[in-house]
């Protein structure tokens, strides 16, 4: 595509929406006596019945060009108009749709001169950024058919499955010595009364019987280079190290649970234990009685971890059920600032819980419950807020609500996932796109799922491992793809930023902008030059703003084509158009350019 | 269409009006719904302004305003989506700062602060962006018109692009 | 447009009902993944109540901009018809295949040949004629039966040929393989609950109803005023309205909480005069991001938080507001507050289609739920259990994961 290629333009009347604002006896005119157009042809709606796709067929002919339209815009009918001069082999490199309705005939009815000439502008300030436009280069990606699990909880568990039956090979890599993370801590599951078991068990057989995932325990990812498509992943382990490719990665590594030091008089008075060490104790030993007072936020929600932590209450409602149920004369208390059950079967739980025989205190943060008793807990006192009044009860084993939180709290204590674009939030956990992107991150081919994205329950995790799973194969189920597919929110990326090694001064400004490490500086026998690496960057164009003298740039709107669309913008009602570039001057010629008021156009 | 009970008159009028010439460079996101929700609305708006639209502000140098103001364009928008909304990953974020230091440039180079406005996620909805443009409107009005500079018609500004 | 899938097409259909976040992200990772989807929708357009939303949180972007995207990337992909404006009457059982019996009923406007110029709503005497909702992309004009005297003026000055008003329902048939049910969440009537006065006065608002009403796009343009035009100076917001509650909806709709404290946050933002006060029972900001946004989003811009389920909201005589009626724990004495504006929030409740009764697949409604889980039936989003925006759009891709994996099992 080059910048010479003769330009149709075709204008939309719209039916008199935009005729009957713009003169377009007088645009036609300054239209055609551009000579940077071929031709001129005007439609009553391009969107319909196939004028538009007729009249480019009559002025493209045999010789195809570029068609630039003045129509409606963009959201109303211009990418229709796009995609339909698509679908006669017309690339959408060689379309402009310059928005002459909502852009201006809709907005300035009460001054038709004004619209009139603003129209000229906007239609030639599309013909510049067509005619300058160049197309960024794209590279096909071989993808690795692989995919890389790392964690073998729940969450990376149901991804490995998910992946593996979609027909996907499947590396499986869990530090521990064995899969199931926390399925293998919990006495029983919440919502309802599963057991872990019942829930543990079908995943490992279905992994079993799946032969395309092979699992690596006892093992960790020690390194991982690359971007989507093509992972190098490191792995070490005690019998040595292992090196293989995967196409995705999707990080399942879940967290870690905060242990209640210094609340409560925890690790100072016996029988005040954690939310962990009940589930420990309920998994072996069932004859557990004794008045219990359960204390959930414990050092969450607080200043220091300024989030909810999602699964200690549900938690601490089916334990209290099951000591009820253990020992029906025994006082079980929870002691809570809110009750977190969202939805039906958590709501459920917490039903049953009152129906069970529990009872709720509800406390205010600054003013949390005090722990009685010298050597062994005897008793609890906490101010009820509902009933308005302090309360007294007796206790024989306090259980702190175990929260969870983030393994690594920033980037600089997490370089393997940092490699490939991986970032922490506030808090610590795994940053992810929002909304309908939310088990992806802004590193393409980077998934995130279970507690290492944000506290979550069994049964959320293992949805999530199958939702990452599910945006994994969108990549890996194909074995080439290109890189300007990967961006998720659109079909296509808008460009490739492209360098200019002659001119690029390895300043690394632009390395230091990119949101997507695309990004880099690289050794060339020159020195230090600017190198985007085509399967990260999202053409955003960040580092064209931050170059100071060009030499990085977006191809389908580089510098040449932003300033003749300056140039253009307010030119019309000069009706001087230099014949002396027919559009085959070259582009750095200097053109007839008046002053104020006489200015135009040259390119 | 709106009605007028002397069209002509009042056209006349609104055309031969001089207004301040203004450029926004409007992302295509946040922006450019709002820019595009004034025309879906018909709100009317003076017409002496132009929308170069962007795929993100980030794209928005420092070079492209001051080009603007050398070609006699009296006002500059730069448009973007909130700073937590930027579709690419808080891009947006340095824009907002390049622009708060080139205000305090413009300043001293004569050009004046007043001239670039920046909005960051203020003007995704139609009759947002049509107020946001008439205050930018009646801002400069008050301000004189920019002059066009000279330039060097052989210094084409970001000469470092390679041509296919 | 409507395709009918030949007998042992090796792309097995899958039938979406619903056009929200979690049906559209069923039927993008469907259609990815190789299969042809059917994504049917009831409404004019895609994107559900999200799209519907001013703002979402705990982000603040607006509801429709994270959809649309997405909404278009549905448009344009080659293997998801779209059927707005449409129902499943019935799923006749097959081997191994179903047939879904789609009602279209659309409207006499066409919004493929629609090209927005007005003419019609300016034609039309009645106000019968109204723009599809705001961010709508394209934008088409629409034809309100309710309000439609059939005069045909509309149609005569259209001049693309969009309107027919007597435009006919129509049957369509497609076989499928699977079904992945998401018909989301919609209010519920909240008049058996009388103590809270829904429909006793204007400006006592169900949440959804409010939102519009607030909203930047909406007839205030964001301000936030009475009924009767004057500013509203203190707006109270009641949580679990109808909701955690046996009479009417037993479940915890999840979405509420938060709901209300980007409701109350951008009233505030709009106008820092107002009071805002939120009577709440849990408040459950469990989800991502979800206390954050309530400290530094709702608490420091001043949000009164009151622990209380209001035992009576009611409007004061003579006009002069709302009342609110609850008990002070802390000092234990019943407590009256008066309001310019009241807010319900709380009455949601999943749709389940009638149809999907007397299906030959199993599908549990016990809970009041769309609990599908058999061979080749799926659900996800609020239909399956209360679930915001990202939950929703998780439980939409795990869904079509597992019909594309367990499909048929």
């Amino acid at each position: 595509m080059k910048h010479t290629d003769p330009v149709d333009c075709i204008l939309c009347r719209c039916h008199g929406e935009i005729d009957g604002v713009v003169d377009f006896g007088q645009l036609q005119k300054q239209l055609e006596d551009d000579s940077r157009l071929r031709s001129v042809s005007v439609g009553n709606a391009l969107c319909l019945d196939g004028e538009l796709e007729s009249l480019a067929e009559c002025a493209g002919g045999r010789r195809p060009g570029k068609v630039l339209i003045g129509a409606c815009s963009f959201l109303a009918r211009g990418d229709a108009l796009i995609a339909g001069l698509e679908n006669c082999g017309i690339s959408r490199d060689r379309v402009f749709v310059a928005d002459i309705r909502e852009g201006c005939a809709w907005l300035h009815a009460d001054r038709p001169g004004k619209a009139t000439r603003k129209a000229t502008d906007i239609v030639r300030m599309g013909m510049t950024a067509l005619r300058h436009r160049e197309v960024s280069a794209d590279v096909n990606i071989t993808v690795q058919p692989r995919v890389l699990v790392i964690g073998g909880g729940p969450a990376g568990m149901a991804a490995a499955v998910a992946a593996g039956r979609a027909g996907v090979a499947v590396d499986l890599v869990e530090t521990s010595g064995q899969l199931g993370g926390m399925l293998n801590r919990l006495s029983r599951v919440a919502p309802g009364d599963r057991s872990a078991e019942a829930i543990l068990t079908p995943l490992l057989e279905a992994i079993q019987a799946i032969p395309m995932i092979r699992v690596h325990t006892g093992t960790r990812v020690s390194e991982i280079r690359g971007s989507a498509g093509d992972f190098d992943v490191s792995l070490a382990s005690k019998t040595g190290s292992a090196r293989l490719s995967a196409g995705a990665v999707i990080v399942a590594t879940g967290a870690k649970p905060v242990l209640p030091n210094g609340q409560y008089r925890y690790g100072q008075l016996s029988g005040v234990i954690s939310g962990m060490e009940l589930e420990k104790i309920l998994k072996v030993d069932r004859s557990v009685g004794g008045n219990t007072v359960f204390i959930q936020c414990a050092d969450v929600r607080n200043s220091k971890r300024p989030y909810c932590s999602a699964i200690c209450c549900p938690a601490a409602l089916k334990n209290a059920i099951r000591l009820k149920e253990i020992d029906p004369g025994a006082e079980v208390t929870i002691v809570h600032r809110d009750i977190m059950t969202p939805g039906h079967r958590l709501e459920a739980d917490y039903r049953r819980a009152t129906a069970a025989g529990g009872c709720f205190i509800r406390f205010a943060p600054e003013n949390p419950p005090r722990i009685e008793g010298d050597n062994r807990v005897t008793g609890i006192r906490v101010t009820d807020i509902l009933a308005g009044r302090e309360r007294h009860l007796k206790a024989d084993r306090v259980v702190l609500g175990t929260a969870v939180e983030p393994r690594i709290k920033t980037d600089r204590d997490d370089p393997v996932m940092t490699a490939i674009g991986l970032a922490a939030d506030t808090h610590g956990f795994y940053r992810v796109q929002p909304f309908l992107h939310t088990v992806e991150t802004d590193a393409a081919g980077v998934f995130v799922c279970g507690t290492a994205r944000w506290p979550v329950m069994v049964d959320g995790a293992m949805a999530q491992g199958k939702a990452a799973a599910a945006k994994a194969m969108d990549l890996v189920a194909h074995p080439v793809r290109k890189a300007s597919r990967l961006i998720g929110f659109q079909a296509v990326r808008f460009a490739c930023a492209r360098v200019s090694p002659t001119t690029c001064s390895g300043c690394g400004n632009c390395a230091a902008v990119c949101p997507y490490n695309a990004c880099g500086l690289e050794k060339t026998e020159h020195g230090l030059r600017a190198a985007v690496n085509p399967v990260r960057c999202m053409g955003c164009g960040s580092c064209t703003a931050a170059c100071p003298n060009g030499s990085i740039s977006l191809p389908e709107l580089g510098a040449t084509a932003m300033v003749r669309m300056i140039e253009n913008a307010f030119t019309a009602g000069n009706l001087t158009v230099s014949n002396a570039l027919n559009g085959v001057a070259d582009r750095s010629a200097p053109g007839c350019r008046d002053r104020r008021n006489g200015g135009v156009v040259n390119q | 269409m709106t009605v007028h009970s002397d069209p002509g008159i009042v056209q006349n009028r609104r055309d031969s009006e001089h207004g301040p010439k203004i450029l926004v460079f409007a992302c295509r996101w946040c922006a450019g719904i709002g820019a595009d929700g004034a025309g879906r609305q018909r709100l009317p708006l003076p017409a002496d302004f132009r929308v170069i639209a962007v795929e993100c502000a980030s794209r928005i140098d420092p070079d492209t305003v001051l080009k603007s103001f050398s070609e006699g364009v009296d006002g500059v928008a730069i448009l973007g989506c909130h700073l937590d909304g930027c579709r690419y990953n808080r891009a947006n974020h340095a824009t907002a700062k390049r622009m708060a230091l080139l205000s305090t440039l413009l300043e001293s180079v004569g050009i004046g602060a007043d001239r670039l406005l920046t909005s960051f996620g203020t003007a995704h909805e139609g009759h947002q962006f049509a107020d946001l443009m008439r205050r930018f409107y009646e801002r400069l009005q008050g301000m004189p018109q920019q002059c066009r500079f000279e330039t060097d018609p052989q210094a084409v500004s970001g000469g470092g692009v390679d041509h296919a | 447009m409507a395709l009918n899938t030949p007998a042992g097409d090796p792309a097995d259909p899958v039938l979406v009902v619903g056009g929200g976040v979690a049906g559209i992200s069923a039927a993008l990772d469907l259609a990815r993944a190789g299969r042809s989807v059917h994504l049917v929708e009831r409404g004019g357009e895609l994107g559900g109540q999200t799209a519907r939303l001013d703002k979402l949180y705990p982000t603040d972007h607006c509801g429709f901009c994270p959809v649309w995207s997405e909404v278009r990337l549905c448009q344009h992909h080659p293997r998801v018809t779209i059927y707005t404006r449409t129902t499943v009457r019935e799923l006749l059982p097959g081997d191994g295949f179903q047939t879904a019996v789609l009602q279209q009923t659309p409207n006499g406007i066409d919004p493929l040949r629609c090209v927005f110029c007005g003419r019609c709503a300016r034609e039309c005497t009645e106000d019968a004629v109204v723009p599809t909702p705001p961010h709508v992309n394209p934008p088409a004009f629409r034809i309100e039966p309710s309000r439609c005297t059939r005069c045909g003026r509309c149609s005569d000055a259209c001049p693309t040929g969009a309107i027919d008003i007597d435009r006919k329902a129509t049957e369509t048939r497609v076989r499928v393989q699977g079904v992945i049910w998401a018909t989301g969440f919609e209010a519920a009537d909240l008049s058996p609950a009388k103590e809270f006065g829904a429909g006793s006065h204007p400006d006592i608002m169900e949440a959804l109803a409010f939102e519009e009403w607030i909203a930047e796009a909406g007839p205030n343009q964001g301000r936030v005023r009475c009924h009767d035009g004057r500013p509203a100076k203190q707006v109270a917001f009641i949580q679990c309205a109808g909701a955690r509650d046996r009479r009417l909806l037993p479940q915890c709709n999840a979405v509420c909480c938060m709901h209300a404290l980007k409701q109350a946050r951008w009233v505030k933002r709009r106008n820092p005069d107002c009071g805002c006060v939120i009577f709440y029972a849990d408040l459950r900001t469990e989800g991502h991001g979800y206390e954050a946004y309530y400290r530094n989003g709702a608490l420091k811009i001043g949000i009164e938080m009151v622990r209380a389920r209001p035992g009576m909201v009611y409007p004061l005589p003579g006009g002069d507001g709302i009342a609110v009626r609850y008990e002070n724990t802390l000092i234990r004495q019943p407590v009256m507050e008066r309001f310019d504006m009241v807010v319900l929030n709380g009455g949601l409740r999943p749709v389940v289609p009638a149809e999907i009764d007397g299906q030959s697949v199993a599908v549990n409604t016990a809970s009041g739920f769309i609990e599908a889980v058999s061979g080749n039936s799926r659900s996800c989003g609020f239909c399956k259990a209360p679930a915001d925006v990202e939950v929703s759009a998780v439980h939409g891709s795990a869904a079509a994961i597992e019909m594309l994996t367990e499909g048929g099992r």
